[in-house]
C-alpha cells in the first residue's frame, strides 16, 4: 500500500537497546553533509573545526549542529532533519568547496554508558582511552570490519560515542553492535557475581 | 591402586562441591577445583591416554598445561589438555586415539613393527606402489593422533577484543604479579596475562608459605586495578609489539582472541621443568617434580605408594618432603654424586622399580626426576633475539633486547623469592617508564589526542642484574628413552638422523617431527639439541635451538576466526522483496532480488509491460570541481570534454595494461557536478581508482569525489509503458520523447519526493529509466510505482530477468563476459576507444592491441539446436581434436525468442559473423553452433531503447 500521507522517511536501523549500563540508538534522522573544502579557504575557516575533532555549534535557527573534522579538508555536518538546505546557504560561497547531502546515504547510531568503551573494544582497535580519544575527538576506524566514521560526544557527563557509516550495512551493522552491547552487560554482571580468582 | 586422594589437602579444592562426571563411560568423583585428571588420578586411573606411534600406556608427567599425555576428549571438543582443564559435573571425558578402549589398545600392536616406524619412516614408506595410495591415506588416517570432531555439532562462539596497555605481562608467577604491580603504581595501564587458573605461578604448588605470598601478591594486584586475564596464554610477539593472546575462560563464549598493542612487554614466564631421558622414562608412574608437587598440594592427589627422587636441585628435595609428609615410602638419589637413573622398569601399566648407574635396583611405583630446567625464550626469541646458552647454569638465556621488551622471574635469573621480586619490581618500573614515554610520543603525534595531557613518565633505574645460579647439565642417561612424548620420538631416532646426515637442528626437527607436537618444544627442544650436540660431538651453545615461532601455544581455528560476521548490505527495499517471495541473490556482501518466482516471466513483462527492478547496489560516485571533465577524459576510454549539462554518456575503463575494467554511465547535473555509475561489484575499486589517479598522478586537479551508492534507492523502470508510468509520478519533469530524449538526465520530484535524479538510459533493450530516489524515501516511491503501474500490468523484476533481457540485447556485463586478459578490443569496443585523445589510462596498449587481428574477441553465439542452453563457461573447440578455441561467458533461454541466446570469447579465425562453432558441453557431449551476425538478438537496432 502507498503511504497517502505523503513521503515517509524510513531508518535502516532494525535494533536497538535502552534503559540499561548501556544504550544503542538510532540517529539516522538527522542531517548528514559532507564538505569537501580547502584548508585555509572561507569554508573552512566558517566551520572553524580542524582534522580529529568535533564542536557543537550554535545557530539561531535550532538545536547546535555537530560539526566533525574527519579528514583533512574533509567535515561533516550533523544536524536535525530538514537543516541542509539552510546549512547550504548559510556556508560561504567557495568555489573550492563542494557539499554533498549524505542524510540518506549514512545511518548514525550513537552508544552511551560507562562501558560503550569496552563494547567498542570489542569490535575497533583504535585506543579509546580519555588521553588518546578524549570528548569531542573525531576519528575513522574498522568497526566491526566496517569503515565508520566515530566522534566521542559525551552526553551529560555520560561517555558516548556517535558511529556513522554506509547506511546499506545498517540492518547487520546494528544488529552486531546490539548483540555485543547485550553479551558485555551479561558478561560483566556475572563477572560482579564470581568470586574474583587471584 | 597406587594413585589416591589425601583426606583434608588440596588448596584448590572445595570439598563442598563434589560432582561426578564420566571417564570413558564410567562415573568417576571429583571436587570443584579438580582438573580432569587429578581427578582421575585421585579416582585411581592413572592410564590417560596412549602414545602417538607405538601406542604406550601413558600417565602423568607434568601434571600442567604442558602435559603431552594428558590429552583427552571432553564431548564433542578433541585435543583437551586433560592436566589443565577444570573438570565439571556430567562432563564425558574419553581416550583419543585408542580402539576398542584405553585399557585394550589394538593399535599397540604397532610397537611389534616398531624397528619400521622410526623417525621419517613415512619418508620411505607408503611411496609405491601408487595405486595403494587410498588405502594408505585410510591406514595413515586411522592411526592418526588427536581426537575426533563432531562435524554436526553447532560451532561454539569465539569474541575478539582489542587492548592499548602500556605494560602488558606475560605470566603471573610471583615475578610477573611484582612487574605488574609496580608498573600499575608508576601510573602505566597495565594487562598481566598468565595460563594458569589463578595468578601465582610456582609459588601456588609450595608450601603454606608460598601459597600465602602468592595470594598476598595476587590481592595487591587487584587492588592496584591492574587487569588480569587468567586461563590465556600470550600466543605470540609481532613488529611493534603487538601482542596476540588466547584467553579461554571468558563469560559467554568458548574462546576470545585478545588483540593488544603493547606499549611494552616484560616476558615472566617462568620456567619450564624439563625431564630426563632414559631408558623406561615414559612408563605410567614417571614423572616431574613439579607434577609431584602439583598433585600433593593444589589437588590432595597422591601419586604413588614407594617413590625415588632423582634430584639435582632443592625442587626435587621439596618434592620428596612432601612425598614423605603424604606418607610415601621416599628413596631421593642425589644426581650431584654422579650416580644416573639408568632406566624404570615396569609392566604395561605401570612402573615398578628403577635401576641406577650403580646398578642399584629401588622398588619404585613412583619415579620422580628433578634435573634442570628449560627457559621458555619463545617470546624473546620472537622479539628477534637469539638467547644464548649458559653452560653453568644449564639452560638459554635472553641475549639482546629490543628497548620494548623486558623479561623477569626465572628468565632473566635465579634467586630466592624476595630477590626475583625485586628484581621483578624494578623491571616494572622500568617498564612503565618505557611504555609511558612511548604513549607520550603517540599522543604528541595523534591529531585526535588531548593536546593538554603533558605527563611525564617516572624515573626508573635499570634493574640491577639476577645471578646464576650453577646447575649440573644433566640430559640423558646411557639409555635411550623418549625425548618428545607427544611425537613417540626417542633419543635413538635423533641419533639415527644424525647419522642420515641431518646434522642441525633444524634439520633432526622436521626429520624427526620433535618438538612439533602439541607441547611445541617446551618439554623436548633442549633435550634434543643435548642428544644431538652429543651425537655430533659439540655443544648446545653451538648447535642452539630452533627458531621459536608463533603461536606459543596451539590455539584453535575458531580462536583465530573469531565472530562469524559476514557484513550484508540490503537496500531501504529489503524487506518488501521479502515479504513478496523475493529469492535472495548473494552477489558480495549485497543481497538481492534474484527472481520473485519466474524470470522468464518477469522478463516477458519487461518486453511487453512495464517492469521495476531494485538496482540500488549499483555504484554511484558524485563528482563536483572545475577538472571533472579531465578526470573523465583520462580514466575513459571515450571523449568527454563535451558532455553538456542535462547529458549522459556510456563509458568504459580500462587499466594501465588496456584490460576492461569497469562501465558504466556518467551524468552531467550541473557545470561542475556529475553523477558516475559503475557495476554493482566495481564501485569500491573504481572509487580507488579515481582517488589514485587524483591524489598521486594528478594532485593538480580539483575534484572531490563522493561515493553515494547507499543514499540512493535505485529504481529502474522499462518496457514499453515505461514512460507512461514516470509520467504518471512527476509532476516537474517533462518525460515526452522530446523532452527526455535517450541518453539523458534530469532532476526533480518523483511521488512527492524531491532531490531524484532521473536517467533515461537502458541496459535491458526497452524504453526505460533509471531512477535515483533518496534512499529513506525508497519504499514510498517503489510501492507508488507498483500502484500507478498496476493498471499498465507493472512487475518486479530480479536480477536473472535483467541478466536475460540485457543478454537478448547482446549487452556485455564486466567480470562476466570479460575477464582479467579482455582488452577493450576484445569485447568489441574498438569504436569506443578514441586513441587520438591527448591522454588516457591505458592509452599505449590501448594502441597496440588495436593493431592486432589475433586477439580473441566477444561474440553473439546462437546454437544449432534452440532448446540446448550451454553451462556457462562450456569450451568452444576444435571438432576432433578438443583443442580450446573459446568459451561461453554468458548464456540462457530467451523467452522473447523462445531459444537459446549466447555470448561467448573466441579465437580471432572464429569470430566473423556465420563462422560454425563447437561447444563441448560437461559429459562431453558436442553441439553446433554459429557465431551471430548482430551483437544483439531482439530489436538490433534499438528502435524500442530510444522511442
Amino acid at each position: 500500500m502507498v503511504d497517502t500521507a505523503g513521503p515517509v522517511f524510513r531508518s535502516p536501523v532494525g535494533s536497538t537497546i535502552s534503559g540499561g549500563p548501556l544504550s544503542v540508538t538510532d540517529h539516522t534522522d538527522t542531517s548528514k553533509l559532507v564538505v569537501h573544502a580547502s584548508g585555509d579557504g572561507p569554508t573552512a575557516q566558517a566551520l572553524g573545526v580542524r582534522f580529529a575533532r568535533a564542536c557543537r555549534l550554535a545557530h539561531a535557527g535550532g538545536p547546535p549542529r555537530l560539526v566533525v573534522g574527519t579528514r583533512p579538508f574533509e567535515w561533516l555536518i550533523i544536524a536535525e532533519r530538514g537543516q541542509a538546505p539552510s546549512i547550504r546557504a548559510e556556508l560561504p560561497d567557495d568555489p573550492a568547496a563542494s557539499v554533498v547531502d549524505l542524510t540518506h546515504g549514512r545511518t548514525l547510531l550513537r552508544v552511551t554508558g560507562t562501558p560503550s568503551a569496552r563494547l567498542l573494544a570489542r569490535l575497533c582497535n583504535v585506543d579509546l582511552s580519555d588521553d588518546m580519544t578524549p570528548d569531542l575527538a573525531a576519528f575513522s576506524g574498522s568497526v566491526a570490519g566496517l569503515m565508520c566514521d566515530l566522534v566521542r560526544e559525551d552526553v551529560e557527563g555520560d561517555r558516548s560515542y556517535l558511529i556513522c557509516f554506509d547506511r546499506s550495512y545498517a540492518g547487520w551493522f546494528a544488529g552486531v553492535v546490539v548483540d555485543a552491547a547485550t553479551r558485555l552487560c551479561q558478561e560483566e554482571q556475572q563477572a560482579r557475581r564470581l568470586p574474583w580468582r587471584s | 591402586m597406587t594413585t589416591r586422594r589425601l583426606p583434608g589437602a588440596g588448596a584448590e579444592l572445595n570439598r563442598d562441591e563434589p560432582f561426578t562426571f564420566c571417564w570413558n563411560g564410567a562415573p568417576v568423583a571429583g571436587f570443584s577445583g579438580d582438573t580432569v585428571v587429578s581427578a582421575l588420578l585421585a579416582g585411581g586411573h592413572d592410564v590417560i591416554s596412549r602414545s602417538m606411534k607405538y601406542h604406550r600406556p601413558r600417565g602423568v608427567l607434568t601434571a600442567d598445561y604442558w602435559d603431552p599425555n594428558c590429552m583427552v576428549q571432553i564431548g564433542s571438543e578433541p585435543n583437551v589438555r586433560g592436566a589443565h582443564r577444570l573438570a565439571a559435573p556430567a562432563m564425558d571425558v574419553r581416550a583419543q586415539n585408542v580402539w576398542p578402549s584405553l585399557r585394550h589398545d589394538v593399535k599397540a600392536a604397532n610397537a611389534l613393527v616398531g624397528r619400521f616406524l622410526t623417525a621419517g619412516f613415512y619418508y620411505k614408506t607408503f611411496m609405491q606402489p601408487r595405486a595403494l595410495w587410498p588405502a594408505y591415506e585410510h591406514v595413515l588416517a586411522t592411526f592418526a593422533p588427536g581426537g575426533s570432531v563432531d562435524l554436526d555439532a553447532e560451532p561454539p562462539r569465539c569474541d575478539i577484543r582489542f587492548a592499548h596497555p602500556d605494560v602488558l605481562v606475560a605470566g603471573g608467577g610471583p615475578a610477573g604479579m611484582a612487574a605488574a604491580l609496580a608498573a600499575s603504581r608508576a601510573g602505566a595501564d597495565v594487562l598481566l596475562v598468565d595460563h594458569g587458573h589463578r595468578l601465582g605461578g610456582h609459588l601456588r604448588w609450595g608450601s603454606g608459605d608460598d601459597r600465602a605470598r602468592a595470594a598476598q601478591l595476587a590481592a595487591a594486584v587487584r587492588a592496584a586495578g591492574v587487569e588480569v586475564l587468567t586461563d590465556a596464554t600470550v600466543l605470540g610477539r609481532y613488529d611493534g609489539s603487538w601482542v596476540g593472546i588466547n584467553q579461554r575462560t571468558a563469560p559467554g563464549v568458548w574462546e576470545r582472541l585478545v588483540k593488544a598493542r603493547a606499549k611494552c612487554l616484560v616476558v615472566a614466564p617462568g620456567l619450564i621443568e624439563r625431564p630426563y631421558v632414559f631408558a623406561g622414562n615414559d612408563h605410567v608412574g614417571v614423572m616431574l617434580s613439579g607434577a609431584v608437587r602439583r598433585l600433593l598440594n593444589m589437588y590432595g592427589v597422591v601419586p604413588g605408594e614407594r617413590a625415588v627422587v632423582f634430584s639435582a636441585n632443592p625442587d626435587g628435595a621439596a618434592a620428596a618432603c612432601d612425598l614423605r609428609s603424604a606418607g610415601v615410602e621416599v628413596t631421593v638419589v642425589d644426581a650431584s654424586t654422579g650416580v644416573r637413573l639408568e632406566r624404570v622398569e615396569g609392566s604395561r601399566r605401570r612402573a615398578q622399580a628403577a635401576v641406577l648407574s650403580d646398578g642399584r635396583r629401588l622398588d619404585a611405583d613412583l619415579v620422580v626426576t628433578a634435573i634442570g630446567w628449560t627457559a621458555p625464550t619463545t617470546l624473546t626469541n620472537m622479539a628477534g633475539d637469539r638467547p644464548v646458552y649458559d653452560e653453568a647454569s644449564a639452560r638459554f638465556f635472553p641475549d639482546r633486547l629490543p628497548p620494548d621488551v623486558l623479561v623477569a622471574g626465572g628468565l632473566a635469573g635465579d634467586g630466592s623469592v624476595d630477590e626475583l621480586v625485586a628484581h621483578a619490581h624494578a623491571t616494572g618500573a622500568m617498564a612503565a617508564r618505557r611504555g609511558l614515554t612511548v604513549r607520550a610520543q603517540l599522543r604528541r603525534a595523534t591529531p585526535r589526542a588531548d593536546p593538554t595531557v603533558t605527563s611525564v613518565p617516572p624515573d626508573a633505574d635499570e634493574p640491577v642484574p639476577l645471578g646464576r645460579d650453577p646447575h649440573p647439565a644433566l640430559f640423558m642417561a646411557g639409555s635411550h628413552g623418549i625425548v618428545d612424548y607427544s611425537e613417540d620420538v626417542s633419543s635413538k631416532d635423533i641419533v639415527d638422523a644424525a647419522a642420515e646426515g641431518f646434522d642441525s637442528v633444524e634439520l633432526v626437527k622436521r626429520f624427526t617431527t620433535s618438538t612439533m607436537g602439541p607441547s611445541q618444544g617446551k618439554l623436548e627442544t633442549v633435550n634434543t639439541v643435548a642428544v644431538l650436540a652429543q651425537e655430533l660431538g659439540t655443544t648446545i651453545g653451538r648447535l642452539g635451538t630452533t627458531v621459536w615461532r608463533p603461536p606459543y601455544a596451539p590455539v584453535s581455528l575458531g580462536a583465530l576466526a573469531g565472530r562469524n560476521d559476514i557484513p550484508r548490505r540490503v537496500s531501504a527495499l529489503q524487506d518488501w522483496h521479502d515479504k513478496h517471495g523475493a529469492v535472495p541473490l548473494h552477489a558480495g556482501n549485497w543481497l538481492r532480488p534474484d527472481h520473485y518466482g519466474d524470470p522468464a516471466a518477469e522478463a516477458a513483462n519487461v518486453r511487453n509491460a512495464v517492469g521495476v527492478i531494485d538496482v540500488t547496489p549499483l555504484g554511484k560516485l558524485d563528482l563536483c570541481g572545475p577538472d571533472v571533465a579531465d578526470l573523465l577524459e583520462l580514466v575513459y576510454v571515450n571523449r568527454w570534454r563535451k558532455l553538456a549539462v542535462g547529458a549522459v554518456r556510456y563509458g568504459v575503463m580500462c587499466t594501465e595494461d588496456g584490460i576492461v575494467m569497469d562501465d558504466g554511465v556518467t551524468a552531467r547535473l550541473a557545470d561542475q557536478r556529475y553523477l558516475m555509475t559503475t557495476t554493482s561489484s566495481g564501485a569500491a575499486a573504481v572509487w580507488e581508482w579515481l582517488e589514485r589517479w587524483l591524489q598521486q598522478e594528478r594532485p593538480q586537479w580539483d575534484v572531490r569525489v563522493t561515493p553515494v551508492t547507499p543514499a540512493y534507492t535505485s529504481i529502474n523502470v522499462a518496457g514499453p509503458r515505461s514512460r507512461e508510468l514516470v509520467a504518471g509520478l512527476v509532476d516537474d519533469i517533462d518525460v515526452s520523447p522530446d523532452g527526455f530524449p535517450y541518453m539523458q538526465v534530469r532532476t526533480g520530484t518523483v511521488a512527492g519526493v524531491g532531490d531524484c535524479v532521473l536517467l533515461r538510459i537502458g541496459f535491458t533493450g526497452e524504453l526505460s529509466y533509471e531512477l535515483h530516489v533518496p534512499a529513506g524515501f525508497g519504499l514510498h516511491v517503489w510501492e507508488a510505482l507498483l500502484a500507478t503501474g498496476a493498471a499498465l500490468g507493472i512487475r518486479p523484476f530480479g536480477v536473472e530477468a535483467q541478466r536475460i533481457l540485457r543478454l537478448e540485447k547482446g549487452h556485455f556485463i564486466v567480470g562476466q563476459d570479460t575477464d582479467g586478459l579482455t582488452r577493450a578490443a576484445s569485447a568489441g569496443l574498438g569504436g569506443l576507444v578514441k586513441l587520438d585523445k591527448a591522454d588516457m589510462v591505458g592509452r599505449p596498449e590501448l594502441g597496440w592491441a588495436a593493431a592486432r587481428t589475433d586477439l580473441p574477441m566477444l561474440v553473439s553465439i546462437l546454437t544449432d539446436d534452440p532448446s540446448v542452453v550451454p553451462v556457462e563457461a562450456a569450451q568452444i573447440v576444435e571438432p576432433g581434436t578438443n583443442a580450446i578455441r573459446g568459451r561461453i561467458t554468458s548464456s540462457r533461454m530467451s523467452p522473447t525468442l523462445g531459444r537459446s541466446v549466447c555470448l561467448g570469447q573466441v579465437d580471432a579465425a572464429l569470430a566473423h559473423p556465420g563462422c560454425a562453432l563447437t561447444i563441448r558441453l560437461p559429459g562431453g557431449a558436442q553441439v553446433g553452433a554459429r557465431v551471430h551476425d548482430q551483437p544483439a538478438f531482439v530489436d538490433p537496432e534499438g528502435v524500442r531503447l530510444r522511442g
